[in-house]
């Protein structure tokens, strides 16, 4: 039979332990994913080495496994008019180690339509996208954006 | 429940809510950009003009002649690489006449010089193939073609032509 004063503590201990055990969890995004100039018939690639890559940094505790989902354009957008844009089964690269090297990756060639499984280094986690849009013919010209979502979970393992 | 068991169960759910950092789920966004130019713009600035021929006198023009035909390429990408290839007629037409017109495996030339300079050209090529070259920095071509005319003996009298026209591509390169 527990008394009430020790219900306290006990519900106390586990309110801290809550509070203590992660350490905050963000996602950034560090650089947009830019094609530059682009000329209609002329589609153009953007490799997830090059500096236009697009690229996200993760913080949290290290050593916690998460999931990296990406939410990815179909098209990007100008007033009245749309490209599309692609991403491949290996546009997305990813580093956790303290200085992360974009050029030679701890994990290469990741699909960004699936959900990817990492743990975080003591310095998170980078996350490099590239991409490739293919303009019309006779493309509008203009500037043409649209979001890139990447959503971060900590799978408890 | 007594007071000192709500006060605890109230300061759990504070604590849970308030709790920064154990967010079991973060998102964070960036944009995907492109720029889209406008398209290459090619216009024919000088037609190939043979002026007045005599019957069973074949002519022929160089590239480098005043009356050589003339296409200016304008606004591509600085320096970006280019094909480009002619549709070239085989005779000129005159209501139900003909003329026969050739043209040689050196009767095209370009020039990507500031000043677009036709003799000496940048290069001089074969109008029968396909030409792969690269534009200025500005993103401009002059492109010069000759051609061969060869009228018979009785080559009826009046006014021929025929269109002569170029396809421009980017590599991408």
């Amino acid at each position: 039979m527990i008394r009430k004063r020790e219900l306290f503590k006990l519900t106390a201990l586990i309110v801290l332990a809550a509070v203590t055990s992660g350490v905050a969890q963000t996602v950034t995004g560090i650089s947009d994913l830019e094609f530059g100039d682009i000329f209609p018939g002329v589609p153009n690639t953007v490799s997830k080495r090059a500096s236009s890559a697009a690229e996200f940094t993760v913080t949290g505790t290290a050593g916690a496994e998460v999931t990296l989902d990406f939410l990815l354009p179909t098209y990007v957008y100008t007033t009245g008019a749309n490209m599309p844009v692609l991403f491949s089964a290996t546009d997305c690269a990813i580093d956790s180690s303290l200085v992360p090297d974009q050029s030679s990756p701890s994990a290469d060639n990741l699909n960004p339509y699936e959900t990817i499984t990492y743990r975080l280094g003591a310095g998170g986690l980078s996350v490099w996208l590239g991409g490739r849009v293919i303009p019309g013919l006779v493309q509008k010209s203009g500037n043409y954006t649209a979001t890139i979502r990447l959503t971060v979970t900590y799978t408890g393992n | 429940m007594s007071r000192r068991v709500k006060l605890v169960l109230m300061l759990t759910v504070v604590l849970a809510v308030a709790a920064p950092g154990v967010s079991a789920q973060v998102t964070g966004t960036i944009q995907a950009i492109a720029t889209v130019a406008a398209s290459l713009n090619v216009q024919g600035t000088s037609s190939l003009d043979f002026g007045t021929v005599v019957p069973g006198v074949d002519l022929a023009l160089a590239t480098t002649s005043i009356e050589a035909g003339e296409f200016t390429i304008q606004s591509g990408p600085a320096g970006a690489e280019v094909q480009f290839a002619f549709t070239l007629p085989t005779e000129l037409t005159s209501g139900a006449n003909s003329l026969a017109i050739a043209f040689a495996t050196t009767d095209a030339a370009y020039a990507t010089d500031a000043l677009r300079t036709q003799n000496p050209p940048t290069a001089v090529v074969n109008p029968l193939i396909t030409t792969t070259a690269n534009l200025a920095a500005d993103g401009g071509m002059a492109v010069w073609i000759g051609g061969e005319v060869s009228p018979t003996a009785v080559q009826a009298a009046g006014d021929y032509s025929g269109d002569i026209e170029i396809s421009v591509t980017l590599t991408g390169n």
